[in-house]
């Protein structure tokens, strides 16, 4: 039933968008991020649906810091988010981060620079499971930066991610 | 200076110390409220950056997804006869345990949960949370089919551990409550430390701004000040009549005030800034000034600065060349140090210096050759006349007649009164050129008298006058003295007894004021009484001065020069003696001298007759002597003799000369510093030099038997006593050369004063004696404040010996005899009885000295 009603609520919101044309490469694999709302490039439906191969297609980007949430140094590995904007044409607005459990964390397009944060697809170079706060997870660089560590930025560190929708 | 100003910028040490505190204190609190702002702002941070908020999150998430799991769980539970079919579909349900699975591994496994994971009731939850997630796994992670037929156990399970899960969360919330309380109170706490500092900072800037407010005014006050003394100095300057010229070190015009103007005639302006050596110092000075501008700069010497008035040349701006009188100071007038110049311009002063000098050069040449003058005249007056005088005597022995005899015997008085004006005036103007010679004979005073009587009493009786001499005392009429000078000074007052007494009686008495003394020198006092006119007291003063005539009238008719009394006086004082009058007017005058004379014996010969021993060439001499008095008397003895003197002033000078000389003879003192007498006699015969074989006379006041066989056998060949005379020196000398033997030990019984008197000349004799009183003060003192170390002992004998000879050479036996005898006790070191000889010798001293000669 509740999947029933998210699927209500996708059509109505898709019907209101323009139409964009589906000139990404469509999904292969078993999806594990969808871009919805304000994009410029979409394959199915109006959105940009990615399976693991397509994140893979893109630059990898890797770091080691400490977390919050795991013990000691660990490093990550996965693409830049702003790489995974420009893929889907997205230059402004909000994105919508999405969990598996609904959890959901607002990122503004202006704060993501070109090597923070990364949607982390590997840790200590093995892929996460879901049981890990994988598959996908935004990470940022906290070592490096104070500006990285601020309760904003821990929030906007969503794992078990699997959508984002663009708003303005 | 330098202080001055220190003290004007300088606060009191108290001010000061209370500055350093103030400050210290200040920077303290700086520091300590540096330090908690920094904890604050890190607290700050540290919440900026902190994780609570994400904890609690995490933490109720846990149980949300726990619900949330067994939740979906209980959807294929329905039974069949519920609303709904029990859900098919299972992977809504592996999704949900994942997410809660994600969940619990976060408490387990994040930084985050690690203190609370020590915690041991956390930790047990935590536990059996992870311990229901494995059991399930393997059911999650099976087929769907078998998944499904697990459910129920699941759920089952999953109810269990229910209270466990809900408690982590609540644990876990008051876990993070409690943490993020403390510290919020600890910022706080630091909060209110950092007001409280931040409160007592302002309190201790306010203190200082009052404080320095003070300061502020006094330094105010002291400016007013000195501003007021800086007029005040300026208008010293422009009113000081000397001019004042302030320069830099490097000589640079600093200030040039109006009277330093008016004497260079520069106007100030044109010269500040300018070198001081450009404008007023002469080209020929130039370079002297610059050199010591270096030297002061250089913080050498300084031969001006601060030295008092110098006279310099000095330079107008026209180029005049002036003598200035100029008084340099330098001063510290901040880090720099100034010169303060005070020129006076003195060519005034110097022109009428000049003036006065050459005026008294003139006078003084002008006087000298008046008196030159009158010598050479009355000299030349003299011959003619003498002539004039002889063809008298000739002329009345050529038959004249009676009236013609008249006039000879007429010119005869004229010539014989001229003769004696001459003769008056020449001894004066000897006088005054320092010609006047006193002589020294042998005379009989009752004889002196006697004759003067009877060449006055036919002048005595023209005037109606008696006159008689006679002696007030016992008669002791033999002296030694200028007979004829004194002779003049007495009929000199004779005669002008018996100018201005009529009918009346002129007396002369003589007698011995004051007893001979040990050299037999005694004072005579003549008087002259008359019953005459008598002399005013306003008079009385001027008696003795030249040209004073008691009445003019008289004086004429006498035919008095008005010089008489004057040249009594004159030879009264050249002879060491003095002259004077008491008179009362109408009644008389008495006009006395005294005179030192020496008394001589009648009977005995002249002792300045030379005695001539036997024939003595010329010998070349060696006199080895430390006694300075008795070397130059000894040398002095010699070189009238005409022999050549060369002198040592210790025995080890004497070998020294006696070894590359050939000495005719060698005149050896005993005692001497560095070496003595004997030893340098055994030096000079052992070392074989050029006087290795001479003869050398042995001269020592030790007269004993003993000491003179101890002299022969040192090699010396002959012996003579201390005190020395010529004469017996001569026979020493003689005996020597004839048989080179006068080891005989025998002094000279001879008065060793008057023989060394008439020796050496009254000159070099008055010069001994001098110094002979001067040594012997200088010894009786020393010898009173000497120690008693063994040195001081050492020099007491060593000068006590000196003096000896000297005492032997005055004939001042006593003195002589003590002094040895100190030297014996200072040798042997017996300490009383040589205080007892020093408290003697004070004693002998005073006594001696009364008995020397008292210089001429």
């Amino acid at each position: 039933m509740r999947i029933s009603l998210l699927c209500l609520s996708l059509v109505v919101g898709l019907a209101a968008l323009p139409v964009m044309a589906d000139d990404m490469p469509r999904p292969t694999g078993d999806a594990v991020l969808t871009v919805s709302g304000q994009i410029e490039h979409a394959n199915v439906e109006q959105a940009a649906v990615f399976d693991m191969a397509m994140l893979e297609t893109l630059p990898e980007r890797s770091f080691e810091t400490t977390t919050l949430w795991t013990e000691g140094k660990t490093s990550f590995a996965g693409v830049a988010l702003a790489d995974v904007l420009e893929a889907i044409g997205a230059e402004k607005g909000v994105i919508r981060a999405s969990a598996i459990n609904d959890y959901t964390v607002e990122i503004p397009v202006d704060s993501v620079s070109a090597t923070a944060p990364i949607i982390a697809y590997e840790m200590n170079g093995e892929p996460m499971s879901r049981r890990q706060k994988g598959p996908l997870w935004i990470v940022y660089p906290y070592d490096s930066d104070a500006e990285f560590r601020t309760e904003v930025v821990y929030s906007r560190s969503i794992w078990q991610l699997d959508r984002m929708e663009i708003v303005q | 200076m330098p202080d001055r100003s220190l003290q004007t910028h300088a606060l009191n040490p108290g001010g000061r110390w209370l500055i350093w505190t103030v400050g210290l204190l200040l920077s303290a609190m700086f520091a300590v409220t540096l330090s908690l702002t920094g904890q604050v702002v890190s607290n700050l941070e540290r919440q900026r950056s902190a994780n609570s908020d994400n904890v609690q999150w995490t933490l109720t998430q846990v149980e949300v997804e726990y619900l949330s799991f067994v939740n979906e769980l209980e959807q294929h539970l329905h039974d069949p006869d519920g609303l709904l079919p029990p859900a098919e579909d299972v992977s809504e349900l592996r999704r949900k345990f994942d997410v809660f699975y994600s969940r619990v591994d976060t408490l387990h496994s994040s930084s985050l949960f690690l203190p609370l994971r020590e915690d041991p009731d956390f930790k047990a939850r935590l536990d059996v949370a992870l311990a229901f997630l494995d059991r399930t796994v393997p059911a999650i992670d099976g087929d769907d089919a078998t998944l499904f037929s697990e459910i129920v156990p699941i759920w089952q399970d999953a109810r269990l551990v229910r209270d466990e899960v809900r408690g982590l969360s609540l644990e876990g919330l008051s876990y993070f409550a409690t943490t993020s309380d403390a510290r919020r109170d600890e910022t706080a706490t630091t909060l209110a430390q950092l007001a409280a500092l931040s409160g007592a900072l302002m309190l201790v800037l306010a203190v200082t701004s009052i404080y320095l407010l003070y300061i502020n005014r006094i330094i105010r006050r002291r400016g007013d000040e000195m501003v007021e003394t800086n007029q005040r100095m300026r208008t010293i300057l422009s009113t000081s009549l000397d001019g004042v010229i302030v320069s830099n070190a490097a000589g640079e015009v600093l200030q040039f005030n109006p009277a330093a103007e008016s004497i260079f005639g520069y106007k100030a302006e044109d010269t500040i800034g300018r070198s001081i050596g450009d404008l007023i110092v002469p080209p020929h000075l130039r370079d002297m000034h610059n050199a010591g501008m270096k030297r002061m700069q250089e913080g050498g010497e300084r031969r001006v600065v601060g030295h008092g008035r110098v006279q310099l040349d000095a330079m107008r701006q026209n180029g005049d060349v002036f003598p200035a009188e100029l008084a340099l100071q330098s001063a510290q007038s901040g880090e720099e140090e100034i010169v303060i110049a005070f020129v006076r311009d003195i060519s005034q002063r110097v022109d009428d210096q000049t003036e006065l000098i050459s005026a008294r050069d003139k006078a003084l040449a002008g006087e000298k050759a008046k008196a030159e003058f009158l010598t050479v005249m009355t000299h030349e007056i003299r011959t003619p006349l003498n002539g004039l005088l002889g063809n008298l005597s000739l002329l009345k022995n050529a038959r004249p007649n009676k009236e013609q005899r008249q006039f000879v015997h007429n010119m005869e008085l004229s010539g014989q009164v001229l003769l004696n004006h001459v003769d008056t005036v020449l001894d004066i103007a000897r006088f005054e050129a320092g010609k006047l010679s006193v002589k020294r004979e042998p005379i009989d005073l009752g004889l002196l008298l006697q004759e003067i009587v009877d060449s006055q009493s036919g002048y005595a009786a023209s005037r109606g006058n008696a006159i008689t001499w006679q002696w007030s005392g016992p008669a002791e009429p033999w002296v030694a003295t200028d007979g004829q000078r004194l002779q003049q000074v007495l009929l000199n007052l004779v005669g002008n007894a018996i100018k201005f007494t009529e009918r009346g009686r002129v007396s002369i008495e003589l007698d011995v004021a004051e007893p001979a003394d040990a050299t037999g020198k005694a004072v005579y006092e003549f008087r002259v009484t008359d019953t005459g006119v008598g002399i005013s007291e306003d008079d009385l003063e001027r008696v003795f001065d030249d040209f004073h005539t008691h009445d003019a009238s008289i004086g004429r008719a006498e035919g008095g020069t008005g010089l008489g009394l004057g040249i009594a006086r004159r030879f009264a004082e050249a002879m060491g003696g003095e002259i004077g009058v008491e008179s009362s007017l109408g009644e008389g005058s008495v006009f006395w001298v005294r005179l030192p004379l020496q008394q001589v014996d009648e009977a005995k010969p002249q002792a300045r007759d030379p005695i001539h021993a036997g024939p003595l060439h010329k010998l070349d001499l060696l006199v080895v002597e430390d006694n300075e008095i008795n070397l130059e008397v000894i040398r002095n003895m010699l070189e009238m003799d005409g022999h050549t003197v060369a002198i040592a002033r210790n025995g080890e000078a004497g070998v020294e000369a006696a070894h590359t000389h050939r000495f005719d003879a060698i005149l050896m003192d005993i005692s001497m510093p560095v070496m003595d007498g004997p030893t340098a006699t055994r030096h000079i015969r052992s070392e074989g030099g050029q006087s290795a074989a001479s003869p050398i006379l042995a001269v020592s006041a030790n007269v004993l038997p003993q000491s003179v066989a101890e002299f022969r056998a040192a090699g010396m060949n002959a012996f003579v006593g201390k005190p020395l005379t010529l004469t017996s020196l001569r026979k020493a000398l003689v005996a020597l050369f004839d048989e080179e033997d006068g080891l005989t030990g025998e002094a000279e019984d001879i008065d060793p004063l008057t023989s060394m008197r008439a020796d050496l000349g009254e000159e070099a004799f008055a010069r001994f004696l001098e110094r002979f009183r001067a040594e012997g003060d200088d010894m009786v003192a020393r010898l009173e404040r000497t120690g008693e170390t063994k040195d001081a002992l050492h020099d007491i004998a060593q000068e006590s010996h000196r003096l000896a000879g000297s005492a032997a050479m005055f004939g001042a036996l006593e003195m002589r005899d003590v002094l040895i005898e100190v030297e014996m006790a200072a040798k042997s070191g017996e300490q009383d009885e040589l205080a007892a000889l020093i408290r003697k010798t004070r004693g002998v001293w005073t006594r001696t000295q009364k008995a020397l000669p008292k210089p001429d």
